[in-house]
């Protein structure tokens, strides 16, 4: 399982303002709130925080597939370890995250303690249209797959599952892999996980 | 109007602004869920809640905003918490 997640920090800017009253507190614990507060960059911390917390939450639904969806960032909680180390708390499991930060974008992993990090791309979308983004995505993970595996990419499918799940078919067989993609504003990534 | 349809007419100009997928959101329905089928950024439901409670002056707890991922269970939200405030 993997959970990826990205903040585009321009688009961020234009259509999110976590400074308008309330926002904090239906997203983030009194002790993340600290966090923000306390960092010399509290704008970076909030989509940090956040992206941990989206990143977690779609491992879990990978997780477990009787999973109910539901909007709960709140209960999600996160703690930062190091620099780009993280852990994260969603119903009852303990995550690792690894998170990229810089002056562009925010990006977030969540992994199993147990396991590797899988391996990640990130790139830039020329047109920030949602149906665009996610054509664009979907084709650089094939693409990405591709490259790790010598596959032919004629054979490569991705399709989604009822909980919007990525799953990747070659010949119409499921390969073993987890995978993630997301995409916010300009930028976006995934993330493959041998299984 | 009455009171259903109108709730609905108010939720609909509160989601408007960040919905990512205008047809989903033309062929509207109770059922059409916010992020898989208006595409609404999560970052932007936080939104959708804050202006859900300035607009109807209500306050909905997370339990509450855990539910509200489509329209039907925003208005079900929306009605629980107008009756509380009613008393």
């Amino acid at each position: 399982m993997i959970g990826n997640d990205i903040v585009d920090l321009q688009e961020a800017r234009l259509t999110s303002n976590w400074e308008r009253p309330g926002f904090l507190t239906k997203v983030f614990s009194k002790t993340e709130q600290n966090l923000i507060h306390q960092s010399g960059n509290s704008t970076q911390t909030v989509w940090r925080l956040w992206s941990m917390k989206e990143s977690a939450y779609k491992f879990y639904l990978q997780k477990k597939s009787s999973a109910i969806r539901g909007f709960y960032p709140a209960k999600i909680n996160c703690q930062i370890i190091s620099g780009d180390e993280g852990e994260v708390s969603i119903q009852g499991l303990i995550l690792a995250t690894k998170s990229i930060l810089c002056q562009k974008y925010v990006f977030s992993t969540a992994f199993s303690k147990a396991n590797v990090l899988g391996e990640t791309v990130i790139f830039f979308l020329p047109q920030n249209n949602y149906d665009f983004q996610s054509t664009f995505a979907h084709n650089r993970l094939l693409d990405f797959l591709v490259q790790k595996n010598q596959l032919d990419r004629e054979g490569l499918e991705l399709k989604k599952d009822k909980n919007n799940i990525p799953k990747i078919f070659y010949r119409s067989k499921l390969l073993p892999f987890s995978c993630s993609i997301t995409h916010h504003g300009n930028y976006g990534g995934c993330s493959i996980l041998s299984i | 109007m009455n009171n259903n349809e109108k709730r609905l007419a108010d939720l609909k100009a509160i989601i408007q602004p960040y919905i990512q997928n205008q047809e989903a959101f033309d062929n509207l329905t109770e059922d059409t869920d916010f992020i898989n089928d208006l595409k609404i950024n999560s970052a932007n439901l936080v939104d959708v809640v804050l202006d859900v409670e300035d607009k109807f002056d209500i306050e909905i707890d997370n339990d509450s905003m855990d539910k509200m991922l489509n329209v039907k269970a925003a208005l079900a939200v929306i009605e629980d918490k107008l009756s509380l405030k009613e008393g």
